[in-house]
């Protein structure tokens, strides 16, 4: 680790932080924009969690949303049957979605189950728990629930404009992805990248494989719960929908086109894919319905074949790239002032 | 390693406050000159599983601004011509979200129509009300209008009304017909449509005593009906009321005919399932005597109708669906208003708050919104419902939708009852 | 109540062998090939609509379209192989993910943009009615289609272990590297397996709008319906499919007849997650 706090490296990322900040402030009077970073703030976020279970312990999870739909309807719930403020909401959300992935990853660890059937019963898990929550009229049920804006807008969590949101999210994923370096370069990451390479001869080394994966899977489902818990407040309702494949699908997908175990991966390939994705349907949605999908999904398949590794090692291999010119120069100028 | 992260951050945040306080404030746009056309915005889910929907809505909400720019406009605005503007609001409340946001930042519309799924109403209408935007929605789930929207409309019914003409035009027509019904079945897909569809039968149904034997929800994507017709069988109502989408009406319209059992009558509520053109070819004879209560009335004898009813039968060959035929109507409303507000507040006619006080204000009993819409008055109350909602039954007669109730506004008499009830 | 119970388990059991049969398919590509295609349920999305268009087309009854559509759904089956497939099979099972899943979103969205998003049906089949067998209520369609599945699926079964090409097929399935350095030329194997694998679909798609409709959202119905059959089947296990596919057809319709309809996907993923986690390798899996 650099000593200096103002390397180049965290100059850069200083600057990142700087102007994450300050776009809301430009752009602010123009909505769209902030709904759409939001947005793609969300998918940043989730993507990010995933790449713990994903990208660092190699388990193809695709139950995002049903820790999701948990935090969700937690938060919800609290708020229309005894008014607690979402703040709580989001973290009880998170407890109760860490809660149902320990019942659920106790057995499933236990069980050695692994990479494509892990995918199908995580996929599996989304339907029951949509279908729980549509039985379980108490709280769930066909119909939708509304929040109720009561109180201060910080009380309820509801704002007049997305701003708020945005920097809640903003902050949120750069915790997601501190935590993702804290994970990484610590004891548990390098038993969960070592786990995604070879899992028996990890265990002949002593690492206990089911607790490293365990742990991945409770910290990714406690983010996915306390986004849940934001997510209900943004759009003011809860609907056993928001159980939903399909998005549990695309949050994978997102991590493994950002590159697995990269850390700002996933949170790129949200950034590039859903603005993308939304350009598309903004700019095509009308013109005939269904064909911006089929332009996406086309581009996620040549992603998938041409860059299997992800976008991630791309831009690193850009990075090293302008590096190695640049210091080429630097040595080619040498060179230049000092003739033999 | 923590406490430089730590370190990092705090800077950024400085950095970002310093930095933008030296942003300078935003100009004020005051602009009251009138636009050269008012941009209406259609957003309706062309994706999805709602799809089917949302194609009927746009096509509805995009000939009726054909018609009023053909009449001349909006007179009251020396006669300013309308402009559909489309967008699809996707399967999510993410893209409905965004949707309607970038409908309103790019087109900047007096008022947007559409949504079809009532969450996505609501999703949508929490940005339109932040931006003073008239939503006129089409959702029929009753709840949408009873969450404090400002600036929300809803002129169609709501579905307890469907759910309570189903019922009430069952026993109309068994009473003229000289039968007794005893008990009914409720059946409907599980969506807030659905329920609320059932709730106003059943309503009806124990305020009349009527025995209800059975009661079932099924997702709307199910694949096999022909158990719960089964069910149904062994229950032995004497009338089923089913609340379908749309493909379920295909697979609950093929059960019946497979299992061989009919009740007595079977009446829809609520959505277009049986009588949509589309699934009454892919049911044919299955169809056939099967009703459906209906947001609009295709066969109401004015000129604004019927010169809707054929535009939409040369464009597509068909009489128009009721997804079509609402947001004809949102549409008219929405000109109705516009008109009014041109003349009560010539300052500044499309001020969103203006043109909320105008939709307030108006009482049609006439002109074209009155002449599409169902009922024959259209009134706002507070909270954006129409006091006056009017719901009409359709019945497959040979094929042929045709509307059967109520008697002053039907075509031919109900069919009654069901051809394949083999009695009990 | 017995009588209902009885009642379900016979319904629930014709529907089961339809259910294997469309697992079928997937059950030989990823038996086979270890292809994970989550497109599968679009592909019979796909052979549905097919039916649909050659049935009203020619007045046929969707039974008898899988001859025209089957023979389409293979060559869509070498065109998607080559395309997409063969590249991914050196890759990390998550690249096939992507593609696949990818795959799924193309299918789905071109059928909404070339077949519109009203649902289709055909009209009757001629194999719609029922017989009454001691006071049991049995659908003639579904007795029809369960025994065109347990012919294919006996067909499958044979072909695969008492032809030679078969043999080679499961041979190639053994080890790929093996069995390239000894001249068998995978590839092709790869993408014969996976067009027999789509034109498996066109038949069930057939035998499923004999009594269904088909919309673009269609497919998901069927996608991991399909995973759950194979799943409790077990690996390369041809024949367990059909107990498998029986298993969760009679879940399916018992919790439906006792607790209502929403329980039925409650119930069978229910099984699905218990026998993954109790016997990851299925029922009756081989490997």
């Amino acid at each position: 680790m650099h000593r200096h706090l103002l390397t180049r490296k965290n100059l850069l990322i200083l600057g990142g932080l700087v102007v994450a900040m300050l776009l809301p402030l430009a752009l602010s009077s123009n909505q769209y924009v902030m709904v759409l970073m939001t947005t793609v703030l969300i998918y940043a976020v989730l993507a990010s969690a995933w790449n713990i279970i994903g990208g660092m312990a190699g388990q193809l999870d695709l139950a995002a949303a049903a820790y999701l739909g948990l935090g969700a309807f937690t938060t919800g719930t609290l708020l229309i049957r005894w008014n607690i403020t979402p703040w709580v909401g989001m973290i009880a959300g998170g407890v109760i979605a860490t809660a149902i992935a320990l019942l659920i990853g106790f057995p499933l660890f236990g069980f050695k189950i692994k990479e494509l059937w892990y995918a199908l019963s995580s996929s599996a898990m989304v339907v029951v728990m949509q279908s729980i929550f549509m039985m379980w009229t108490a709280v769930g049920g066909a119909t939708e629930r509304y929040l109720p804006a009561n109180g201060s807008p910080w009380y309820s969590l509801r704002f007049n404009s997305y701003t708020p949101y945005y920097y809640i999210m903003f902050v949120i994923l750069v915790i997601v992805l501190w935590v993702n370096f804290r994970i990484r370069y610590s004891k548990l990451g390098y038993s969960l990248l070592a786990l995604g390479e070879d899992e028996d001869a990890v265990e002949v080394l002593g690492v206990n494989s089911q607790s490293a994966k365990l742990k991945a899977l409770l910290i990714y489902a406690f983010i996915c719960g306390v986004v849940g818990g934001l997510y209900a407040c943004i759009y003011s309702y809860i609907h056993p929908s928001f159980f939903d494949t399909n998005m549990s699908m695309e949050i994978a997908i997102l991590g493994i086109v950002g590159g697995m175990g990269f850390i700002y991966g996933p949170a790129l390939a949200a950034i590039l894919m859903v603005s993308f994705r939304e350009f598309l349907r903004a700019n095509l949605g009308s013109e005939m319905a269904g064909l911006y999908l089929s332009v996406y999904a086309i581009i996620l398949i040549l992603i998938a074949l041409f860059q299997p590794r992800g976008i991630a090692p791309l831009i690193e291999r850009g990075i090293k790239k302008i590096r190695s010119y640049s210091e080429e120069r630097r040595h080619g100028r040498a060179a230049d002032l000092n003739p033999q | 390693m923590q406490r430089k992260a730590l370190q990092l951050f705090g800077i950024a945040v400085i950095l970002a406050m310093v930095l933008g306080a030296c942003a300078p404030a935003a100009p004020q746009a005051a602009k009251k000159q009138l636009p050269s056309e008012i941009v209406v915005g259609v957003v309706q889910p062309l994706t999805g599983d709602f799809a089917v929907f949302g194609k009927e809505g746009r096509i509805g909400a995009e000939l009726a601004i054909q018609d009023i720019n053909a009449a001349g406009g909006i007179k009251s605005m020396g006669g300013l011509k309308l402009k559909a503007a489309v967008e699809d609001a996707g399967n999510t409340p993410d893209t409905a979200t965004l949707a309607t946001q970038d409908m309103i930042s790019k087109n900047h519309p007096v008022a947007i129509l559409g949504e079809y799924i009532s969450r996505f109403v609501m999703a949508a209408s929490e940005v339109t009300d932040r931006n003073k935007v008239i939503m006129i929605a089409d959702a029929l789930v009753p709840q949408i209008t009873q969450m404090g929207r400002q600036y929300l409309f809803r002129p169609g019914p709501t579905a307890s009304d469907h759910g309570a003409l189903a019922y009430h035009f069952v026993m109309d027509t068994a009473k003229a017909n000289g039968v007794k019904i005893n008990s009914i079945a409720t059946l409907n897909e599980d969506s807030a449509n659905g329920e609320a569809n059932t709730l106003g039968a059943t309503q009806a149904a124990l305020q009349n005593k009527t025995t209800i034997v059975m009661s079932q929800e099924y997702p709307y994507n199910i694949t096999d009906a022909t158990q719960i017709v089964q069910k149904l069988k062994a229950a032995n109502p004497d009338v089923v009321i089913h609340t379908p989408y749309f493909n379920d009406a295909i697979v609950f319209g093929k059960a019946f005919k497979e299992v061989g059992w009919y009740p007595m009558f079977i009446a829809g509520a609520g959505a277009c399932g049986y009588v949509d053109p589309d699934s009454i070819k892919g049911l044919g004879d299955a169809a056939e005597g099967i009703s459906m209560t209906y947001s609009y009335n295709p066969a109401k004898n004015t000129p604004q109708n019927k010169k809707f009813v054929a535009e939409y039968k040369a464009k597509y060959g068909v009489i128009p669906t009721e997804g079509a035929g609402m947001n004809y109507y949102d549409a008219m409303v929405l000109y109705e208003a516009l008109e009014y507000s041109g003349t009560h507040y010539p300052d500044d006619p499309l001020n969103p708050d203006n043109l909320r006080a105008s939709f307030l204000a108006l009482d049609l009993k006439s002109g074209p919104a009155e002449e599409v819409y169902p009922s024959n008055e259209i009134k706002f109350t507070p909270t954006g419902d129409n006091q006056f909602p009017g719901v009409i039954v359709m019945q497959v007669q040979k094929g042929q939708p045709v509307v059967v109730y109520p008697p002053d506004q039907a075509e031919a008499k109900p069919i009654w009852p069901n051809p394949h009830y083999k009695g009990s | 109540m017995i009588h209902l119970a009885t009642q379900g388990i016979l319904t629930g059991m014709l529907m089961g062998a339809i259910y294997a049969l469309i697992a079928l398919g997937l059950s030989i590509v990823f038996g086979i090939m270890n292809v994970t295609n989550f497109a599968h349920g679009d592909f019979v999305m796909l052979s549905m609509y097919l039916s649909y268009f050659v049935g009203s087309a020619f007045a046929w009854d969707a039974v008898i379209t899988p001859l025209i559509t089957a023979p389409l759904l293979f060559i869509f089956g070498i065109i998607t192989y080559y395309l997409l497939i063969d590249r991914t099979l050196r890759q990390m099972y998550v690249v096939q993910l992507a593609v696949t899943v990818g795959l799924q979103i193309l299918m789905r969205s071109l059928a909404l943009v070339i077949f519109q998003a009203q649902p289709r049906a055909l009209q009757y089949s001629f194999i719609q009615g029922n017989i009454q067998i001691g006071g049991f209520e049995i659908l003639t369609s579904r007795l029809f289609s369960a025994v065109v599945s347990l012919v294919f699926i006996g067909g499958i079964a044979y072909f695969l272990n008492k032809t030679w090409a078969g043999k080679a097929m499961r041979a190639a399935s053994d080890d790929l590297d093996a069995a390239s350095l000894m001249g068998v030329n995978y590839h092709r194997t790869y993408g014969l397996t996976f067009a027999i694998g789509a034109s498996l679909t066109a038949v069930a798609g057939g035998l499923l709008m004999s009594f269904q409709q088909t919309d673009p959202q269609g497919g998901i119905r069927f996608g991991l319906l399909s995973w759950c059959v194979l799943a409790l089947a077990g690996l390369g296990s041809v024949t367990g499919l059909i107990v498998a596919g029986v298993i969760v057809g009679i879940v399916e319709s018992l919790s439906l007849t006792f607790f209502g309809s929403r329980s039925e996907l409650l119930g069978v993923y229910a099984i699905f997650i218990l026998v993954l986690w109790l016997r990851p390798r299925g029922l009756f899996g081989r490997r």
